[in-house]
Parts: structure tokens; C-alpha cells; sequence
């Protein structure tokens, strides 16, 4: 049987960091803080078509969302 | 910034030549030549400062960084998987960064993925995802109908695994049907050399192919499905990793370069200049001197 997360059209990648995010969010505050910088990458991803950028995602997070 | 200072040189020659001639003004100029070299010095050297201390810590980040991907590399070489050469449609993974003024780091990557499509000769069937706009920018003159794929904003800080995972989703959901992909980034071997490696990624079902992959108990498909999944992540963080720390240890080299460039520039320059003084002195000693003796 094929896990839940991968019905929904997760792949591990994702399915690992929903739950590296969780258990950053319980630690108390010191590491707390610490581990939030490690949360969410900065980079900006682009498509390209024919050598053109057809589309540009901004952060990590918005790609993650859509 | 070596650049600019190899090519300051020969425009201070000529003027050196003619310096009898107009003492006065080539003096200015030479005492404003020397002023922004020393400034461009003070820039090197504060760079290099700046880049000893990022590569401490990228070194240091590097380790176990190091054993994931050599944990990731060590399953592929056990289970005896191999590319298969002859299947033409190939993807590869240029590690790159944003930041310049690090030596060869960013041209060794792409003149590797060059020679590598011209070895194959199949440069329409290869497909390109950069990492890095330095790389972006090298790539998109010559190669930019084969990128399928650009990051940027990367390399400002050490890159994090959500940077790597964010690179393994665009590879496992490109449009692009891969029969084979190739990791190609720098390996970090000591402060003053790097050398650029390739690393192939390999799908479930070539695993499933090899031979040695019975003997593995109770493998089913999703299990190697999820594995090769986090692998991916896991080699294209190791890349991500060796690639920072050799931009940095070679970006120290070339800025101490760049400043004792500079540093030489400054002894000449100089040199050039009390010579200047001491020629505009005794040229009006000269001047008073003759005059008074036409008294």
C-alpha cells in the first residue's frame, strides 16, 4: 500500500520537511531560534523556455505552497 | 579584481616616460593612482578577511554534510547501478553561486558541462538546470535553448537543506524525460585547490535493473521509491556544501592574490612618485640657480 502522503502527490522530499518543520516549531526558544533560519531556503527558481525565463517563483516557501 | 589591476598597469607606462617633460601634473596624477590603489588594497584585504571566516565555517559545515553524501554515493556504488552511456537524453545539475570575484570556481563547472556535451555530441538532447546566477550568466551567452532551469539568490549564506530540497523537487518534477543525470559541482580538497566532479543520479527502476539489487531483503518499491527520493537530496546537499566551501577557500586565495598585486603596485607607484618629487625639485633648484647666475 502506497503511503498517505504520496496519494495526495507528496514525494519523500516533501513529506521530510512538513516534518522537519514541525518538530522545529516544538523546540523551546534558544534552538527555537535558531532553527527557524534553517526553515525556509531563499532562492528564487526560475522555468526557462526556447533560452527565455517563462516563469519566476520567489521564495522556497511560495514554491512549496502551490 | 585582478583584472583591474593587471590592466592598471600598462595606462601608468607611458606616463612614466614623459614625466621630465611635465613634472607637475604627473606628479598629481601619480599621487591619485597611488590613492586608489591603496583603496582598492583596503577592499582585497577586508574581502579576504571577510571570505577566511565564511570558509571556516563552511569547512566546518562541510563534514557531516560530507558523510550524507558519501553515505548516498556508498548504496549506488554497492548495488553496482551504471548509466547507460548510449541513451541520449541527459540532464545536468551545474552547482554554481551568485557571487563572483572567486577565481575559476564558477567557469571550471560550466567548461566541464561544455566538454562533457561536446564529448557526447549530443547537445540538443542535453538538458541544463543551473544553480547560481554566476553559472546562469556563463551558460545563458552559449547554451541558454538547454537550460530548462535557473536558481537565484543563492549563495549569499550557507546553503541550508531546504535550499537541496527545493533543487531534488525541481529534478524529480521536471517535464524533461531523463534516461540519465549528472551532479557537476567542485569538490573542496584543500585551501588552495578544488576539482571539479561529477556525480550521476539514478532512477528507481534503474536501480531495480542492476544485478546486485537482490540482495537486498525485503526492498519493496515504494521503500527504494522514498530512499532514492531523499538521496537526491541528500548528494545534491553534499554538492551544495563542497561547492561553498571551495568558492570560499578560493575566493580567500584570490583576494590575498589581488592584494599582494595590489601591494606591489603601491611599492612602484611609489618609487615612481619620490622620483617624480626629487626630479621637480632639482628642476627648479635648476631654475632659481641659472637665474641668478644671469643676474
Amino acid at each position: 500500500m502506497t503511503a498517505f502522503w504520496r496519494q495526495v502527490g507528496l514525494n519523500y522530499v516533501n513529506y521530510s520537511s512538513i516534518c522537519a518543520r514541525v518538530v522545529r516549531q516544538v523546540l523551546k526558544e534558544p534552538h527555537k531560534a535558531a532553527a527557524a533560519s534553517r526553515d525556509q531556503s531563499l532562492m528564487k527558481s526560475s522555468s526557462w523556455e526556447n533560452g527565455k525565463i517563462v516563469k519566476t517563483v520567489g521564495s522556497g516557501a511560495a514554491a512549496e505552497q502551490q | 579584481m585582478e583584472a583591474i589591476l593587471s590592466r592598471a598597469t600598462p595606462m601608468l607606462v607611458p606616463q612614466c616616460g614623459q614625466l621630465q617633460s611635465r613634472g607637475m601634473a604627473t606628479l598629481k596624477e601619480i599621487r591619485i593612482r597611488l590613492k586608489s590603489v591603496t583603496n582598492i588594497q583596503k577592499i582585497t584585504k577586508s574581502m579576504k578577511m571577510v571570505s577566511a571566516a565564511k570558509y571556516a565555517r563552511a569547512e566546518r559545515e562541510l563534514k557531516p554534510a560530507r558523510s550524507y553524501g558519501m553515505g548516498a554515493k556508498a548504496f549506488y556504488e554497492k548495488v553496482e547501478v551504471a548509466q547507460d552511456e548510449t541513451k541520449p537524453n541527459h540532464l545536468m545539475v551545474a552547482m554554481s553561486s551568485d557571487r563572483g570575484l572567486c577565481g575559476g570556481i564558477h567557469s571550471a563547472v560550466i567548461k566541464y558541462i561544455k566538454a562533457k556535451m561536446e564529448e557526447e555530441g549530443s547537445s540538443d538532447d542535453t538538458r541544463i538546470i543551473v544553480v547560481g546566477d554566476k553559472g546562469k550568466a556563463i551558460l545563458q551567452r552559449t547554451l541558454s535553448k538547454n537550460i530548462i532551469h535557473s536558481f537565484s539568490d543563492y549563495g549569499k549564506r550557507p546553503p541550508i537543506f531546504a535550499d537541496a530540497a527545493l533543487v531534488a523537487n525541481t529534478i524529480l518534477d521536471t517535464d524533461f524525460k531523463y534516461d540519465r543525470a549528472t551532479l557537476v559541482f567542485n569538490t573542496f580538497k584543500s585551501v588552495i585547490s578544488y576539482n571539479t566532479t561529477e556525480l550521476p543520479l539514478f532512477s528507481p527502476s534503474a536501480i531495480e535493473g542492476s544485478t546486485k539489487f537482490n540482495l537486498y531483503d525485503s526492498l519493496d518499491e515504494d521503500v527504494l521509491r522514498c530512499y532514492n527520493e531523499f538521496s537526491l537530496a541528500s548528494l545534491v546537499m553534499f554538492a551544495m556544501k563542497e561547492g561553498a566551501c571551495s568558492e570560499q577557500s578560493s575566493r580567500m586565495t584570490a583576494m590575498d592574490a589581488a592584494s599582494k598585486n595590489a601591494g606591489e603596485m603601491i611599492d612602484k607607484l611609489t618609487l615612481t612618485f619620490n622620483r617624480t618629487r626629487q626630479a621637480v625639485i632639482t628642476r627648479e633648484l635648476i631654475e632659481i640657480i641659472s637665474g641668478a647666475a644671469a643676474l
